[in-house]
């Protein structure tokens, strides 16, 4: 369970600005823009626990 | 499979054919009616209920000799519903209808979010009810053909509209010729091909959303209990979403999400429809026998009209909105248009208001649209993502759901809410000293009152001053304010709400004060509530002077424009 720190409008901006972007690197490059994207969210998270416990959570839900 | 209107077959609903009457005008007589409603549909009747709850006179025209076929609004809200109470018809829904507070998300078979509408005992109508538009046709014109100051003209079509500066003239054809019908204002309700809007050039702007659906309803007896059920990625239509609506009468309604490369004459044919809905069905684990009563295919739009006021014509219902069916806004924001406009035309025609009292329904019924397009078009994209991105964002947050509250969130179909008409210039600024209670704009709620029933039905025809009281006594001010506020003739409605004292017709009594706690009141807290149920202004301490002024306000009167 991750606490919710972007207040929800902020957080459905980015969603939509998120979308966006994955359609303009196209599908060939998604995983690479998804990896950067994910090292630059991990250099902005406040803590490592956090870090791990992303991607712990994300490897889960892919069962 | 669209049936001919003229002559709709349907597994469970008999529609009536109303008979052509021959209008005075056919025979050279020239009137001029006070308000012309363009369309039978819910919206048309709806608002010529609220008309004739004010004494207006009304006639409604039709092209049909019925009511609208096939399925279309099934869910209708607890605001719509708390409106329509005002109109002597809710019962008569809440009879027939299936109501519901929850609702269940599948992602590739797993439950992954489940809906919970807030209910409590406070409120006497359940956050939504299913019930099929033929039905909420059926009751809504039966109501109104008791009422004596309806007329409805079947299967009288308007071809032409002609504005004018003192009245609009309407060109109607009808099966004995043609006549002109003259009207002070026009009530445009005649849906989404609005015959209205084309005669005055005007468009409706907006965006077409991706994703198309096919819209089925099968009759099957099934206990399932009546929720919302929607299933992304699915075995009954794999890769795509399927939404699933108990109806009354044994009718399921079924949508499904066509492929983009489907192509649609093919899957609108009979034997396509019926072997994916028995692929739904399956997955669905029914083994009861089920038929097809009807089917048709979906696309969203958010489209809208610039300006619901052209003159003396006023756009409501679909012809002045489009919005997708996802989160069930079509109709609910159509009753609210119907009960925006009722009370201001009253008004203006009875001389208690000028013409300026509607130029306050455009910006506020717009303005509920444009919020209900942002919200719409949300769940739009959730429900049928329109790029690879969108997608793959969409399955993550699905993915992530059962964990994760945060992903929860984003899969909250956003049902239709009420809109708070903030900065109308009807309405006064909110008293900041208040904590708790709807604010300026908002609609009022519905709260339990013991044996005295629910607040919401003790509400006046006009406008109502809620005032709190801690012994039940109010101010003798407040009768005269009262008294000279009026709506059609009729006062404002006075309520006290009080802690102690004796209950009476005028008084609800407030034991444990809760009604004071969700009105953030304390003695002497008052709310001026418009007559459809709209907070126009508050005061922690009434004063006088400032109700006079917030009414003055409220009917957009010069002295205070
Ligand atoms: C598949 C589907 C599902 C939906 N589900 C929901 C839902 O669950 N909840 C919800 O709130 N909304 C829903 N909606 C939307 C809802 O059905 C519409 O918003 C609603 O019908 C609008 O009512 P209306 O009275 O404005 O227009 P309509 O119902 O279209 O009525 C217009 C009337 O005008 C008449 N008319 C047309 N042209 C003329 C003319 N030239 N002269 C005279 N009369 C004329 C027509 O015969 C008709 O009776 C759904 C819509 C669809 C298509």
């Amino acid at each position: 369970m991750f606490e919710q720190r972007l207040p929800a409008a902020d957080f459905e901006l980015a969603y939509e600005r998120l979308a966006a972007a994955l359609d303009s690197v196209g599908p060939g490059r998604e995983s690479e823009f998804l990896a950067r994207l994910a090292l630059l969210l991990m250099q902005a998270a406040p803590e490592i626990s956090a870090v791990l416990a992303a991607i712990d959570a994300a490897e889960a839900a892919l069962d | 499979m669209t049936r001919p209107a003229a002559n709709p077959r349907s597994l469970y609903f008999d529609y009536p054919c109303f008979d052509f009457v021959r209008p005075p005008e056919l025979d050279g007589e020239v009137v001029t009616h006070e308000v012309v409603v363009v369309g039978a549909g819910p919206v048309g009747v709806t608002a010529a209920l609220e008309l004739a709850r004010h004494g207006v006179r009304v006639v409604v025209l039709d092209d049909k000799a019925s009511f609208n076929d096939g399925s279309r609004a099934i869910c209708i809200a607890r605001h719509s519903l708390e409106g329509l109470q005002q109109l002597d018809v809710a019962e008569r829904f809440m009879a027939a209808g299936l109501p519901w507070t929850h609702g269940t998300s599948y992602f590739r078979g797993q439950p992954v979010f489940r809906l919970e509408m807030p209910h409590s005992v406070e409120q006497r109508f359940p956050p939504m009810l299913n019930l099929q538009q033929q039905f909420i046709e059926q009751f809504l014109i039966e109501r109104a053909q008791r009422e004596a100051l309806i007329e409805f003209r079947w299967q009288s079509r308007v071809e032409g509209v002609t504005p004018g500066a003192q009245q609009v003239t309407l060109d109607v054809a009808t099966p004995e010729g043609a006549y002109h019908l003259k009207a002070a204002y026009v009530l445009a309700a005649d849906g989404a091909r609005s015959a209205v809007r084309q005669a005055l050039g005007l468009k409706l702007h907006g965006a077409a959303h991706e994703g198309r659906y096919v819209i089925v309803d099968v009759k099957m007896a099934s206990d399932h209990p009546t929720e919302r059920r929607a299933f992304f990625d699915c075995a009954g239509n794999p890769g795509a979403t399927v939404l699933v609506h108990r109806q009354p009468q044994d009718i399921w309604r079924i949508d499904y999400q066509l492929d983009e490369h489907d192509d649609e004459s093919e899957a609108l044919a009979e034997g396509t429809i019926h072997s994916k809905v028995a692929a739904i069905i399956a997955m669905l684990g029914e083994t009861a026998p089920w038929e097809l009563e009807w089917w048709s295919i979906y696309k969203a739009y958010t489209l809208c009209l610039d300006d619901y006021r052209h003159g003396r014509v006023l756009f409501c219902g679909d012809a002045a909105h489009l919005v997708p069916i996802f989160g069930v806004r079509g109709l609910n924001s159509g009753f609210a248009d119907a009960l925006n406009i009722g009370w201001k035309l009253a008004c203006v025609l009875r001389g208690e208001a000028s013409d300026a009292l509607l130029d306050s329904y455009s910006p506020e019924r717009r303005g509920a649209t444009l919020d209900i397009f942002a919200q719409a078009s949300k769940s739009t994209r959730f429900m049928s993502p329109p790029t690879r991105g969108y997608r793959l964002l969409r399955d993550a947050a699905l993915a992530l759901s059962p964990a994760h509250e945060f992903a929860r969130r984003l899969l909250d179909p956003r049902q239709s809410q009420p809109y708070t008409y903030a900065g109308s210039a009807l309405s006064c600024d909110d008293d900041p000293s208040f904590t708790a209670g709807p604010v300026v704009g908002a609609p009022l709620p519905d709260g339990h009152c013991g044996e005295q029933g629910y607040l919401l039905e003790h509400l006046g025809r006009g406008f109502t001053v809620l005032y709190f009281s801690a012994d039940g006594r109010a101010p003798e001010a407040l009768h005269a304010a009262c008294a000279a506020m009026t709506v059609a003739d009729v006062p404002a409605r006075l309520l006290v709400i009080a802690m102690r004292g004796a209950m009476d017709a005028q008084t609800l009594r407030d034991v444990d004060g809760h009604l004071f706690a969700a009105h953030g009141a304390v003695d002497g807290s008052c709310y001026l509530v418009r007559p459809d149920r709209h907070v126009c202004a508050r005061w922690r301490q009434w004063r006088a002077d400032a109700l006079s002024h917030a009414y003055v306000r409220a009917m957009a009167r010069a002295e205070d424009v």
